[in-house]
């Protein structure tokens, strides 16, 4: 079947839960990297 | 820092015309998103240019972040289009990130683009002396799979971590090849990656003999900490457990345990105050992935962004509905001309999700959106064009027919017509890995429950 191609925004929206320890980070040799990559995708948003 | 790999504006790198109003207005609203979230770059792989390089250059400027591929140039002149790469700076550290697109271009560009994608061990071999001698750590956005990123970390120690995107779907937990670390989230947003790690930007390299009795400790004082959380959940174990001096003497033990282990680690850890690298020391990192549960909070601003996006995109969708002709009316009756003579059948399905399908999609702002209306209506999933003579009201379920088949033969004459029993098959139509992974035919049978 053809399936549906979906933004998952919903689920980025979500991650804001994590945002704080974004902002806190690499003051010394430390650093903190979040990354993401195909974040479409076909999944539940449609309902 | 926050990045990402790519595969972020569509799923394919040609997208219908059909869809485009609806696949673009989402592909903006996707970066608005990411501009409010801080992104600091995203790679050019090939699924963004699925709306063509000349969308391309328009989300570019909308965005507040760089696009990046170092790979996607002029045909004659073999300049980047788009930024090869940048410096950043985070604290004390400069990071340098770069983008490769995926290469076998031949499909992607029309003729007035006048671009290529040029491999990428001579783009690299010109461009990553400059990033890397501006950087003390260098990343890499790549579009290429698995196995040519392992010879990019093969042939270039300069570049120490490589974000892998649009190639696979699966998370990939940091994998150190030679001096580089590859890694990439599973698809659909599920999971956010993160890595952390304490730098020697003056040896920069990797450990690649971490200490295995000190890993060892660390997982023996994870397990205590454990149980020792269990002793105190129903409060001061002093207090709690006065009266029974086994347990008390148990848990007066643990605790000596608990500090011979810290000491233990102490003494091991090269480093135990996570400062700053000295010049001898080889770099660390830990690797992990984020799940993005519905329990994560979501942000009202992001969340205002998403609507928007969705309700935007819905209306476009409902005008192009409005705007086609009534094409032949599809072979199904609805489920009022099935009930009449399968009433107990009927009274169980109407207490199902299946009879509610459209509802759900109508909450969500998702009614007139092509790509999911097939599986929430009576209609052969398999359509591939579902027009305004499908949405009629009668069909605006998942009924009978949507498992059955049509009942125009079978209403006419039930003995000669008689419908077929479907069996799992059809389930898996809709109730895919990628919309539904938690669907378990013999458990959410007994949900729809209409005795079939």
């Amino acid at each position: 079947m053809r399936r549906a191609v979906i933004i998952m925004l919903m689920t980025w929206a979500q991650f804001f839960g994590f945002w704080p320890a974004h902002l806190a980070q690499a003051e010394t040799g430390q650093l903190s990297i979040f990354y993401s990559n195909d974040v479409r995708g076909e999944t539940e948003p449609c309902g | 820092m926050t990045v990402d790999g790519g595969a972020l504006l569509f799923n394919d790198e040609k997208i219908f015309l059909r869809q485009r109003q609806q696949l673009t207005t989402t592909a903006r609203g996707l970066v608005r998103a990411y501009n409010f979230m801080g992104y600091q770059a995203v790679g050019i792989a090939r699924q963004d240019l699925g709306g063509g390089l000349d969308f391309l250059r328009e989300i570019q400027k909308e965005s507040d972040f760089p696009w990046l591929s170092a790979n996607l140039v002029g045909k004659k002149d073999h300049k980047p289009i788009f930024s090869p790469g940048v410096v950043i700076e985070q604290g004390r550290l400069k990071i340098a990130l770069l983008g490769l697109t995926g290469d076998g271009a031949d499909t992607l560009f029309t003729a007035k683009d006048n671009a290529v994608i040029l491999p990428w061990p001579q783009v690299l071999a010109d461009l990553l002396p400059g990033f890397a001698a501006q950087a003390d750590f260098v990343i890499l956005l790549s579009n290429l799979p698995f196995d040519q990123n392992k010879k990019i970390a093969t042939l270039f120690p300069q570049i120490h971590l490589i974000i892998q995107a649009g190639v696979a779907t699966a998370n990939i937990a940091p994998q150190l090849i030679n001096n580089t670390l590859i890694t990439q989230t599973e698809k659909q947003g599920k999971h956010i990656g993160l890595l952390k790690a304490n730098w020697n930007r003056e040896m920069k390299k990797w450990d690649t003999e971490p200490n295995k009795e000190l890993l060892g400790l660390k997982k023996e004082l994870d397990k205590l900490t454990w149980q020792l959380a269990r002793y105190r959940k129903k409060g001061d174990p002093e207090e709690v457990f006065k009266d029974k001096a086994n347990t008390l003497a148990a848990y007066h033990q643990m605790l000596r345990q608990e500090e011979a282990l810290r000491q233990a680690i102490a003494g091991l850890s090269h480093n135990p105050t996570i400062e700053a690298k000295s010049n001898e020391e080889p770099s660390t990192y830990q690797g992990r992935f984020l799940a993005m549960e519905k329990e994560v909070p979501d942000h009202p601003e992001v969340l205002a962004i998403v609507n928007a996006t969705t309700k935007e995109a819905n209306a476009i969708n409902k005008n192009i509905f409005a705007s086609q002709d009534e094409a032949t009316p599809p072979p199904y009756l609805g489920s009022a001309t099935c009930l009449p003579c399968h009433e107990k059948q009927g009274k169980k399905w109407q207490k199902s999700k299946h009879a509610r399908a459209y509802e759900t999609l109508i909450a969500k702002n998702q009614q007139f959106n092509p790509q999911c209306i097939p599986c929430h209506i009576t209609v052969d999933p398999e359509l591939a064009d579902i027009g305004k003579a499908e949405l009629k009201k009668e069909l605006l379920m998942v009924s009978c027919e949507s498992c059955h088949g049509s009942g125009a033969g079978h209403v006419q004459s039930p003995q000669d017509n008689k419908l077929t029993m479907p069996d799992e098959t059809i389930c898996h139509n809709c109730h895919t890995p990628d919309h539904d992974d938690d669907f378990k035919f013999k458990r959410d049978l007994d949900f729809l429950q209409c005795g079939s």
